[in-house]
């Protein structure tokens, strides 16, 4: 063979490699409104910055005729590349050759992408669109998995992982994006379930549509399993270039720092009017967020699962902070076994990537009932405890209204060690609500009473003397639990100072020898 | 070493349960379908702001629902007129259940 000859058969090669599963096969995933695994990475990456390996690399079974089936690629395509000039790794699984499926050289493929990350110390981005196990290659593809979950936890807390979910996941390839840090969905293309609606009716006669036991809603909104559902295959490459802007490429970097225009002491008047002063009344807590961060750059995560808590990214003078919040607006912003999982994932996804914590404090206490406590919200809730508790990232604390027993402990109070604990004129922190607190400390006192209008009207004076001389933040601030009271228009510019005082914080009080903590799952 | 501590205030209103796992899939405080505003939250109906027949806007206030001590202000998410008013104050309602129906 002559050299031109030898560099003609390469450009051939690699010509079939880029097929995939060939034209037909290409055509039919485009009608199903899906884009192929080329098409979104080429869509993610900065033009030109992709570099491709292993494209020649081919499975090696021999059984159920597999040996005629051989593609360039094995079904999923690998590389690096740079996202607005930062450097990513990627994979994305091809469905157009053997519905994606994975068995032991496709795994092998992404394995070496996850090594390599790691290594480097770049996130790295999955685009899953597979059927599975590749059940010709028996046990081997079993392990192919294993292997891809043993590095998915070998890096997590060290190199962000984002994992989006653009066609079919089921059983056990769900729990490669579970061990992520972030899951992104595609509505009505994608699902995950770890059986599916045929199973589901055979073992316990449920009838079951694919959307509705795994789509992108179930999760996003009922299980929490995904942190964003989105409408199509290009909403979904926007979406993770925007989270990695928060993100920093590993946990020994900071997130980048972005001039957003804002000024730091910029304060807003109307942030005076929309926390009302009668506990009774609701409001929206992300009208408070967006006035206090940088204009625009608030980015929810898990908006529609447990919306009694709030979550996401902001920047605050140009430095990225995580957001935790109360939501008044739904169950008085409660604490249940949801938003506690949803908070404590998230202040350790912070903490893991050096994203200071910003948490906003207006909670009644814990949701009550058989099903909470039957369900765990014990247990669950032990995790929002833990997890600020192990935080050391800077920790600052807003108290806006509410903030009773043992939920204004959880909340990141200055016990668990919060850095600055600002509240509001407005904030009631108590052992709890002075209703629920007089009939406990005023219990004989109100039994004297005889009539129900008596009864009424001994509550109403005792409540408003508890109110008066315990729902306020002055016995807080009189112990130094809350380092100041301000008002409200001053949050922005107190906490832009809060966060450079605390950029350079070190954990001073040394931490035992262990190898890892017992969290509370 | 907590145990003076309550965390829920005994409350009057509701047992809040729902879900199984609480309250999650709540976009906001209703749930409004085909003209039918449902509770989406559980809690005692305090006051019904309009009367069968009333016209209202979208985002008018129909009735106020207290959950968790708290009076959340259920809204209107289409204009029409009012054609049934399925519960009255002092009732106690699940998720889910009918509260309201604009024609």
């Amino acid at each position: 063979m002559s050299l031109i000859e030898k560099f003609k058969e390469l450009e051939e090669n690699r010509a079939k490699a880029k097929l995939g599963g060939g034209q037909e096969a290409i055509e039919k995933q485009h009608k199903a409104g899906k884009l192929t695994a080329r098409e979104r990475i080429e869509l993610l990456l900065d033009p030109g910055s992709f570099v491709e390996i292993d494209s020649f690399v081919v499975h090696r079974c021999y059984d159920f005729g597999m040996e005629k089936r051989r593609v360039f690629g094995d079904a999923v395509v690998t590389g690096y590349g740079t996202i607005n000039g930062r450097k990513v790794f990627v994979y994305a699984q091809d469905f157009t050759f053997i519905g994606g499926s994975l068995g032991e050289m496709h795994a092998k493929k992404i394995t070496k992408i996850q090594d390599m990350a790691l290594k480097a110390g770049v996130p790295i981005i999955g685009l899953n669109d597979s059927g599975g196990a590749r059940i010709q290659e028996g046990i081997a593809s079993l392990s192919g998995y294993g292997e891809i979950f043993y590095r998915n936890v070998m890096a997590s807390g060290v190199i962000p992982q984002i994992i989006a979910i653009m066609g079919p996941c089921a059983g056990g390839a769900v729990y490669s994006p579970a061990l992520a840090d972030f899951i992104i969905m595609v509505r009505k293309t994608s699902y995950m379930f770890i059986t599916g609606p045929k199973v589901v009716k055979a073992a316990i006669g449920e009838d079951v549509t694919f959307e509705t036991l795994g789509g992108a809603d179930a999760h996003a909104k009922l299980s929490g399993v995904a942190h964003f559902a989105v409408d199509n295959d290009e909403e979904c490459i926007n979406l993770i270039k925007k989270l990695l802007s928060y993100l920093p490429s590993n946990n020994m970097e900071d997130p980048p720092v972005v001039e957003t225009g804002d000024p730091p002491d910029r304060m807003d008047e109307e942030l005076n009017e929309i926390v009302p002063a009668d506990p009774k009344k609701p409001y929206d807590v992300r009208d408070v967020i967006n006035r206090v961060f940088d204009r625009g750059t608030f980015f929810e995560i898990q908006s529609q699962f447990a919306p009694n808590a709030v979550i996401g990214f902001a920047r605050l003078n140009g430095r990225v902070v995580g957001v935790v919040a109360n939501q008044p607006m739904v169950y008085a912003g409660c604490l249940d076994i949801d938003s506690s999982d949803k908070i404590a994932r998230f202040v350790r996804t912070c903490d893991a990537f050096n994203i200071p914590l910003v948490t906003f404090v207006d909670v009644p206490g814990y949701l009550p009932g058989t099903k909470q406590e039957h369900g765990g919200v014990i247990r669950h809730g032990a995790k929002v405890i833990f997890a600020y508790s192990e935080a050391t990232v800077p920790k600052l604390t807003v108290i806006l209204r509410k903030a009773y027993g043992g939920g204004y402990i959880a909340m990141c109070s200055k016990h668990l060690g919060a850095d600055f604990v600002f509240a509001w004129p407005t904030a009631e922190i108590a052992v709890m609500g002075p209703e629920g607190a007089i009939e406990i400390i005023h219990k004989s006192e109100l039994m004297k009473a005889k009539t129900p209008e008596e009864v009424k009207e001994i509550t109403d004076r005792l409540v408003a003397e508890y109110r008066s001389k315990f729902a306020n933040p002055y016995v807080a601030a009189n112990l130094g639990y809350v380092d100041q009271v301000i008002l409200p228009k001053e949050t922005r510019p107190m906490l832009v100072k809060a966060l450079d005082a605390m950029s350079t914080k070190r954990e001073i009080q040394p931490r035992p020898p262990k190898r890892h903590a017992n969290m509370p799952v | 070493m907590l145990s003076p501590i309550t965390t829920v205030q005994s409350t009057t209103t509701a047992t809040p349960v729902s879900t199984p796992t609480g309250v999650s899939g709540i976009p906001g405080s209703t749930t409004e379908v085909g003209g039918v505003i449902k509770a989406a939250m559980p809690g005692t109906v305090m006051s019904i702001k309009v009367k069968v027949g009333d016209v209202v806007k979208e985002g008018d206030v129909v009735l106020t629902l207290e959950t968790m001590k708290m009076e959340n202000p259920i809204k209107a998410n289409k204009g029409g007129k009012i054609k049934e008013i399925k519960v009255q104050p002092g009732k106690f309602v699940n998720v889910g259940d009918p509260l309201i129906v604009i024609e």
